[in-house]
C-alpha cells in the first residue's frame, strides 16, 4: 500500500518539470497528456478503497526529518480515502474538461496544467497526511498553487488582485492553523494524527486544549471561506472556470471542513466546539445566501453558493454530538456532484456567450439542450427538489437540525434551523434564477452576437456530475452502503439508520416543500422587478475594505517608518545614544544597590590635584567645542581635548603612547583643516544658517551628557574591583626572557599580540584603497549633473551605458 | 600547516594578489574565481571535521591562551565560513557575468577578498580585542566598497553608515577596555571563566549590555538599524547579496558567542529583553519593506525583520532555538543573497527597479520568477521551503516556551512571528505581482542585453542550494543541532581552550 500510495501523491509533481516543458511543444493539446497524472492517482485510490472491506486506521511512514520527529507519515482511513477519491476523481474531469476548455485563446497551456498538478498532489498529500506538520506543508501548498491558478490570466489586475486577496486570507489563517496543530502537538505531546485520533489527548489543560482548537477552527474557516474570511472565494473567481470548478467548489474550499471532521474525536469534548462551529457555520451560510442572491454574475453565484454550503457542513460538524454524526459524506458529496456540474457548465456559457453576467444571458436552452438538461439536474440538485441528491442532502440536512433544536436547552437551539431554512430558501430561488437566466426566455443580443456551439467532448464531465445528482438521488442506497464503509471510529455513530427516498409525510418534507414554494415566490418577485434591487450593500463588500487596507497598508507603513525617523540620518546617532543611555543607564540604576559605588570611597583620599586640574582643562575644552561658532575653533578645541589626554600618558609613564597620541592628534587636526579648507564657503555658510532646534539641541545634550556619565561610571567601577592577575603582568614578565626585548609595548605589539598588529595595518591598507577608489571616481560635466542621475545607480546599469 | 588560519589567509592571499595584477582581465578573474571555489571547499572541510572531530584551535606564535591570541573554530564558526564563502563566490561570479572586464572596477575584487578576510577572522577568533580588529577591517573594507561604484546622488548614503558604524566601533573600543579591567583578560574562554564566578556582579551584566548594542548596531536590531535599510540599496546589486547575506549576519553570529560563550547563561531577564528586540525589530523591519516601493529597498529592510527572528530566538534561550537561530542563518543568508541577485538581474532586464515601472518577466523569463518565486516564499517561512524549517523551529519553541508557566509573553511572541511571516508575504507579492506579473506592452524587457542569462544561471545554483536545505533539512538541522551544543557547552569550550584546570 504504501509504495501506491506514495506514487498517487508525488507522481503529479514530476508533472512541474514534465508538462510546461511539454506545453511548449504541444500547445492547447498538453492537457490530454496531463490527464494521465490524474487517472494514476484517481486509479490507484480507488484501487485502494476497493482493496480493503472495512478501513480500521492504517499508516504508512518514511523518515524524513527525524531530528524534529517529522516524518513522512499518511494515514489511510476511511475519511481521508473519501476526499482522495474526491480530489483525484474529480482531477480526472476536471483535466479533461480544461483540455477541451483551454483552447487556442489561451497562452501557456504547460504552465497550467503544471499548476493543476502540485494543486492536485498538494491536496492529497493534506487529505492522507498523518504527521501535523506534514499536513500543514501540504496545506500551504494548496494555497500555493492556488494562488498561480487564480493568476493565471495575470494580464488581468482582477486576477492578481484575487490571486494576492486568496493567497493573504488562506496564508494568514493557515499561520494561525500551523500554530494551532503545533500546539496540538506540544499539549499532547503526540504529533501523528493516527495516534491523536485513536487515544485523544486527556489530562491536558484545557485552556491550552481549547487554544489549539480556537486556532485550527480558525485556519479551517479561512480556508473553508467562512464568515468574516468569506470574501476571497469570490474573487477567487478571476481564474479560468476549470480552476473554479476543481479548487474553488469541489476540493480546496472543502479542507477547512475535512480538517473540522479530521479533528472532530479530538476536540469535539471541548465546551467551545458547538458553539463556536454553529455560530460561524450558520451564519456564514445564511449570509452567503443573501450575497448569493444579491449578484448578478454567474460565477459570483456560485462561489457564494460554495460558501453558504461549506457554512452548513461546518456548521453541521458543530452539531454533531459526543458519539459522532451520520451522514456529512453525504452532504459532501452532494456538493462536489452539482456544483462541479454547474461551475462547468457555467464555463461552457461563458465560452459560448463571452458574457457572465445573467442580466445578459437569456434562451439558451434551445441552442443547447444538452447543457440544458445537465444545467436543470444539477440546479435542482442544489435547490434540493425532490428526485435529486439534493434533495435527500435538505432532507437529513432538516431532520439534524430538527432534533438538534427539541435537544437544545433554549431559544438558541433553533439558531442553526432558521438559518438553515433561510439560506435554503434563497437557494431555491438563486437556482431557478440560475438556470431560467441562462436557458429561459429570449436569446438577448450578448447571446445572438457571440455564440458559437461548444463541443460535445467538453460537455461530457457535467454530464456525467449530472446524472450522478439523479442516479444517487434515486438510489441512495449506493451512497449509504458507501457512507457505512467509509465510517470513522469517532467521527462517524455506528449503525447509520438507512438513507430512503420516502419518509412518509414528515415535517421535514413539509419544511422542503415549503421551502421550494418560498423560494419560487421570491424568483418570481426578482424577475419580476428584474432584479434591479440586487446589489451587495457596501457594508458587507468586505473584499472592498479588505483591498482598500491592503492597499493604504505600505502608505501607513511608511509613515509609521517615517515616526520612527529611520530616514533622518541625522537622527541615527541621537537614537542609538538614547536607547544606550536608557538601557545601560537604566540597568545601573536598577542595580544601584548592588554595585556599592560609594561605599569605601572619598574624595579627599584620592584626590589630585595635578590630575585635577586637567580633568577641569580638559572640561574646559569639551565645552568651547559646544560653545564656540566656527568649525576651525571647534575642531582646535576637540584637538585640545586629546593632547591634554596625552598629558595621562606621561603621568603614567607610557611616553611610547603620550607620541604616539601628540602624533595622531597633530596630524588629524592639520589633514582635516586642509580638507575643511578647501571646502566651498557655502557648506559652512548653510550650516549656520540653519542652526539646530532647541528639542534637537537638548536631546543632543542629554544623550551626550548621558553617555559620558554611563561610560565614566562603567570605568569607574572598572577601576575599583580590579582582579589580580592581568594578562598585562603576564607579558611584562615574559618581555625580556621569551619575547628577548626590553620594551614591553613594543614585544606585545609585534609578538605577544602580533595578529593585531598585522590586521591593524590592514586595515590602513584597505583605508588607503578605499581613498584610492574615491579618488577614481568618475568627474561629471555640469551638463551631466543637471541631467540628473543616469539609470539605476548600484546596479551598474549606467556603467555599461557609459562607456558605449 | 594548520586549517583554522586558512579561512583568513586564503582570502587575504587572494586579495593581494588581485591588488598586484590590478588591471581586471579574464586571468585575474580565472584565478580569483578559482581561489573563490577553494575557499568553498576549505569551508565545507572545515564543517566536516568539527562536525566530526569536534572544534579546532590554534594559538598564535605558541603564546599560551589565555595570553596570547587563540583562534578557534568549531562547527557553528566553520558554518558560518561556508556560508560565506558560497555566497562570496557566488556573488563573485554574478559579478562576473553582470559587468564584462573593460568595465569592471579594478578595486572591487581586492576589496571583496579583504571584506571576506575581515569576515572569516571575526568568525574564528577568540579574543575580544582581535574581534575588534577583526570588525575594522570588516568595516573599513565595507565602508570602502560601498563609495566604491555609487553615483554621485547615491553617496551621501554611505555617511550615516560611516558614522554609525564608528560610533558603534567607538563603544566597541571602550566595552573591550572595561571587559579587560573587569576580568584582567581577553581570551574568549578566560572570560566566560571568570564572568561565570562573578555572575552575581551587576558589572558583568553592563558589559553584556553595552557589547549587546555594540554588536546590535552591526547585527541591525531596533532600534538600533537605522542605519542599514538607506544604505545597502546604494551598493551594487551582488555587494548588496553579499552584504545583506553575510556581513550583518556576523553581527548575529557575534552575538550568539556573547550569550552564548561570554556570559554567564542564567540571565534571563536580559534573554527576555533581547527576545523582545527581536520581535519589534522583526515587525518593524518587515513593515519598512512593506512601505518601499523598490526591490533593493524592500529587501534590504526584509534583512532586520529576519534578524529580529534569529534575535528572538536567541532570546528564547534554548539548546533547541540557539539551534533554530543557527539553521536559519544558514536558510536565510543564501535566500537573502539570492533574492538581491534576483532583484539585480530583473533590473537589468526592466533597466529601473522602481516597482511602478517594472513588468512582463514572468512571460519573458520564467526561469527567473520560478527562482524568485521559490526564495520569495522561503523568506516568507512557506512550506516546503527551506524557510519553514526556520520559522517551524522558531514557533514550535516559542510554543513550547509559552506553554510553561507564566509564558503568555512568549505566546505574543510567537504570535508577532507569524504576523511577520505574512507580512514579508505581503511584501514579497508586491514584487511578484509588478515585476513578474504585470503585462504591458510599454514597458521593455531588454532581453537582448544577454548579461541576464549568466545572472540567472548563478542564481538558479543559489535558488537548487536553497531547495536542498529545504528538503535535506535533516542534514542541515542536525549540523545546526551540533552547532549549538558545542556552543553552549561552556565547560568543554573553556577546557578545549584553556586547558584542563
Amino acid at each position: 500500500m504504501g509504495t501506491a500510495l506514495l506514487i498517487a501523491i508525488f507522481l503529479p509533481f514530476a508533472a512541474l518539470v514534465i508538462l510546461p516543458l511539454a506545453g511548449r511543444v504541444l500547445g492547447p493539446r498538453v492537457g490530454w497528456l496531463a490527464l494521465v497524472f490524474p487517472v494514476i492517482s484517481a486509479g490507484i485510490i480507488i484501487n485502494l478503497a476497493l482493496g480493503t472491506e472495512s478501513f480500521g486506521q492504517q499508516t504508512v511512514a518514511y523518515t524524513w526529518v527525524p531530528v524534529l520527529g517529522v516524518e513522512l507519515s499518511f494515514l489511510v482511513d476511511g475519511l481521508s480515502l473519501f476526499y482522495g477519491l474526491v480530489v483525484s476523481v474529480m482531477g480526472v474531469l476536471i483535466t479533461f474538461y480544461a483540455a477541451n476548455y483551454l483552447d487556442g485563446h489561451y497562452e501557456f497551456h504547460g504552465r497550467f496544467y503544471a499548476y493543476l498538478m502540485l494543486f492536485m498532489a498538494a491536496m492529497l498529500g493534506t487529505v492522507f497526511a498523518n504527521h501535523l506538520v506534514l499536513l500543514f506543508i501540504f496545506w500551504e501548498l494548496t494555497g500555493i498553487s492556488s494562488f498561480l491558478l487564480i493568476g493565471f490570466l495575470h494580464g488581468e489586475k482582477k486576477s492578481r488582485y484575487g490571486a494576492r486577496m486568496a493567497l493573504l486570507v488562506t496564508g494568514i489563517t493557515g499561520l494561525v492553523l500551523m500554530a494551532g496543530l503545533l500546539l496540538l502537538g506540544i499539549v499532547a505531546g503526540e504529533f501523528s494524527m493516527a495516534a491523536l485520533l485513536t487515544a485523544p489527548p486527556t489530562d491536558v489543560p484545557v485552556g491550552l486544549l481549547g487554544g489549539a482548537f480556537l486556532l485550527v477552527a480558525i485556519g479551517s474557516f479561512g480556508k473553508s471561506a467562512q464568515f468574516p474570511f468569506h470574501f476571497w472565494l469570490p474573487n477567487a473567481m478571476a481564474a479560468p472556470t476549470p480552476v473554479s470548478a476543481y479548487l474553488h467548489s469541489a476540493t480546496m474550499v472543502k479542507l477547512g471542513v475535512f480538517m473540522v471532521a479530521r479533528v472532530y474525536p479530538i476536540f469535539v469534548d471541548l465546551e467551545w466546539w458547538t458553539p463556536l462551529l454553529v455560530a460561524i457555520g450558520f451564519l456564514t451560510m445564511a449570509l452567503a445566501a443573501v450575497l448569493a442572491i444579491l449578484s448578478h454574475d454567474l460565477k459570483a453565484i456560485l462561489a457564494y453558493s460554495t460558501v453558504s454550503q461549506l457554512g452548513f457542513l461546518i456548521g453541521f460538524y458543530g452539531m454533531g454530538g459526543l458519539g459522532g454524526t451520520h451522514y456529512d459524506l453525504l452532504h459532501v458529496v452532494n456538493h462536489v456532484f452539482f456544483k462541479g456540474c454547474l461551475f462547468m457548465v457555467v464555463g461552457i456559457v461563458d465560452h459560448a456567450t463571452h458574457t457572465r453576467d445573467l442580466r445578459q444571458l437569456g434562451g439558451l436552452g434551445r441552442r443547447m439542450p444538452l447543457l440544458a438538461v445537465i444545467a436543470l439536474l444539477s440546479a435542482a440538485s442544489m435547490a434540493g427538489l425532490p428526485g435529486t441528491l439534493g434533495f435527500l442532502s435538505k432532507e437529513y440536512m432538516l431532520k439534524d437540525a430538527f432534533y438538534f433544536a427539541e435537544a437544545g436547552a433554549d431559544w438558541r437551539a433553533w439558531y442553526p434551523l432558521a438559518l438553515i431554512v433561510l439560506a435554503s430558501v434563497l437557494k431555491v430561488a438563486f437556482s431557478i434564477r440560475l438556470f431560467w437566466g441562462i436557458f429561459g426566455g429570449a436569446a438577448s443580443p450578448a447571446v445572438k452576437e457571440h455564440f458559437h456551439h461548444p463541443g460535445l467532448l467538453i460537455q461530457l464531465p457535467p454530464l456525467l456530475l449530472a446524472a450522478c445528482c439523479l442516479v444517487f438521488g434515486f438510489a441512495p442506497g449506493a451512497i449509504a452502503a458507501f457512507s457505512e464503509t467509509l465510517a470513522v471510529g469517532g467521527l462517524h455513530l455506528p449503525g447509520a439508520p438507512e438513507i430512503k427516498l420516502w419518509h412518509g409525510v414528515t415535517r421535514e418534507l413539509i419544511t422542503s416543500m415549503a421551502i421550494v414554494a418560498a423560494g419560487a415566490v421570491i424568483f418570481a418577485l426578482g424577475a419580476a422587478t428584474a432584479w434591479r434591487w440586487a446589489r451587495i450593500p457596501l457594508p458587507l463588500q468586505f473584499d472592498t475594505g479588505f483591498e482598500a487596507g491592503v492597499e493604504r497598508l505600505p502608505k501607513a507603513a511608511l509613515n509609521l517608518s517615517r515616526f520612527l525617523r529611520d530616514n533622518k540620518p541625522l537622527d541615527y546617532i541621537p537614537v542609538i545614544g538614547l536607547f544606550l543611555v536608557v538601557f545601560l543607564g537604566g540597568y545601573f540604576a536598577y542595580h544601584w544597590e548592588r554595585f556599592e559605588v560609594f561605599d569605601d570611597f572619598s574624595f579627599q583620599e584620592g584626590f589630585h590635584y595635578l590630575r585635577s586640574f586637567v580633568v577641569l582643562l580638559i572640561l574646559l575644552a569639551v565645552i568651547g567645542v559646544v560653545a564656540l561658532p566656527r568649525w576651525t575653533t571647534q575642531l582646535l578645541s576637540i584637538s585640545i581635548v586629546g593632547f591634554l589626554v596625552t598629558f595621562y600618558f606621561v603621568l603614567f609613564r607610557a611616553p611610547d603612547l603620550a607620541m604616539t597620541q601628540i602624533l595622531v592628534e597633530s596630524a588629524t587636526l592639520l589633514l582635516v583643516l586642509l580638507l575643511l579648507s578647501r571646502f566651498p564657503r557655502s557648506a559652512e555658510l548653510g550650516e549656520r544658517r540653519s542652526p539646530f532646534s532647541p528639542l534637537r539641541k537638548a536631546v543632543n545634550l542629554i544623550v551626550a551628557v548621558g553617555i559620558g556619565g554611563c561610560v565614566g561610571l562603567f570605568s569607574f567601577l572598572t577601576s575599583r574591583q580590579k582582579v589580580d592577575d592581568f594578562a598585562g603582568l603576564w607579558f611584562l614578565e615574559r618581555t625580556v626572557p621569551d619575547a628577548k626585548g626590553t620594551n614591553a609595548v613594543n614585544t606585545i605589539l609585534v609578538d605577544f599580540r602580533g595578529l593585531d598588529t598585522l590586521f591593524e595595518i590592514a586595515v590602513l591598507v584597505i583605508a588607503v584603497l578605499g581613498a584610492i577608489g574615491l579618488l577614481m571616481r568618475y568627474r561629471r560635466s555640469r551638463q551631466e549633473y543637471a541631467e540628473g542621475a543616469l539609470g539605476a545607480s548600484g546596479f551598474s546599469v549606467k556603467g555599461v551605458r557609459r562607456r558605449q | 600547516m594548520n586549517l583554522v588560519v586558512l579561512p583568513v589567509l586564503l582570502p587575504a592571499l587572494t586579495g593581494l594578489f588581485a591588488l598586484l595584477i590590478l588591471r581586471p582581465s579574464p586571468v585575474r578573474r580565472t584565478l580569483v574565481g578559482i581561489s573563490g571555489g577553494l575557499q568553498v571547499a576549505l569551508a565545507c572541510t572545515l564543517v566536516g571535521l568539527t562536525y566530526t572531530q569536534g572544534p579546532m584551535k590554534v594559538e598564535l606564535g605558541d603564546w599560551p591562551a589565555p595570553f596570547g591570541i587563540v583562534l578557534y573554530i568549531d562547527v557553528l564558526a566553520a558554518i558560518m565560513i561556508a556560508i560565506g564563502a558560497v555566497i562570496s563566490w557566488a556573488c563573485m561570479l554574478y559579478g562576473f557575468f553582470e559587468l564584462p572586464t573593460r568595465v569592471t572596477h579594478p578595486l572591487r575584487l581586492p576589496l571583496v577578498q579583504f571584506l571576506m578576510m575581515g569576515i572569516n577572522l571575526a568568525l574564528v577568533t577568540a579574543d575580544l580585542f582581535n574581534l575588534f580588529v577583526a570588525f575594522e577591517v570588516m568595516l573599513l573594507a565595507s565602508y570602502a566598497l560601498i563609495t566604491l561604484e555609487a553615483d554621485d546622488w547615491n553617496i551621501k548614503e554611505a555617511f550615516p553608515y560611516l558614522s554609525v558604524n564608528l560610533f558603534s566601533s567607538m563603544l566597541f573600543l571602550a566595552g573591550a577596555g572595561f571587559a579587560y579591567g573587569m576580568f584582567g583578560s581577553l581570551n574568549f574562554a578566560d572570560i566566560a571563566q571568570q564572568a561565570e564566578l562573578m555572575a552575581d556582579d551587576p558589572r558583568v551584566g553592563a558589559l553584556g549590555i553595552l557589547l549587546l548594542v555594540v554588536f546590535g548596531i552591526k547585527a541591525g536590531i531596533f532600534p538600533l538599524y537605522f542605519w542599514l535599510p538607506n544604505s545597502y540599496p546604494i551598493l551594487p546589486a551582488p555587494l548588496a547579496a553579499l552584504y545583506a547575506g553575510m556581513l550583518t549576519k556576523v553581527g548575529v553570529y557575534v552575538i550568539l558567542r556573547l550569550f552564548g560563550t561570554l556570559l554567564p547563561h542564567e540571565f534571563s531577564g536580559l534573554h527576555l529583553v533581547v527576545a523582545w528586540m527581536g520581535g519589534l525589530t522583526m515587525v518593524l523591519g518587515v513593515l519598512g519593506a512593506v512601505s518601499r516601493g523598490f526591490i533593493r529597498g524592500i529587501l534590504s529592510f526584509h534583512i532586520l525583520s529576519q534578524i529580529g527572528y534569529m534575535i528572538l530566538a536567541i532570546g528564547f534561550f534554548t539548546p533547541f532555538s540557539i539551534a533554530a537561530v543557527i539553521f536559519y542563518n544558514i536558510h536565510n543568508n543564501i535566500v537573502k543573497a539570492s533574492l538581491f541577485l534576483v532583484g539585480g538581474t530583473a533590473t537589468v532586464l526592466n533597466r529601473t527597479d522602481t516597482l511602478a515601472r517594472m513588468g512582463n518577466l514572468w512571460v519573458a523569463t520564467p526561469a527567473l520568477g520560478i527562482i524568485f518565486l521559490c526564495q520569495a516564499l522561503s523568506l516568507a517561512g512557506l512550506p516546503p521551503f527551506s524557510g519553514f524549517w526556520g520559522k517551524l523551529m522558531i514557533v514550535l519553541e516559542g510554543l513550547n516556551l509559552g506553554s510553561g508557566p507564566g509564558g503568555w509573553q512568549f505566546f505574543v511572541l510567537t504570535g508577532l512571528a507569524l504576523f511577520t511571516g505574512i507580512l514579508t508575504l505581503f511584501s514579497m507579492l508586491k514584487i511578484w505581482l509588478t515585476t513578474f506579473w504585470v503585462r504591458d506592452e510599454s514597458i521593455e524587457v531588454h532581453r537582448e542585453d544577454r548579461r541576464w542569462k549568466g545572472m540567472t544561471a548563478v542564481v538558479g545554483g543559489m535558488c537548487l542550494l536553497s531547495l536542498t536545505i529545504g528538503f535535506g533539512a535533516q542534514f542541515f538541522i542536525k549540523l545546526s543541532f551540533e552547532a549549538s551544543r558545542q556552543l553552549l557547552d561552556k565547560a568543554a569550550y573553556i577546557e578545549f581552550i584553556l586547558g584542563p584546570s
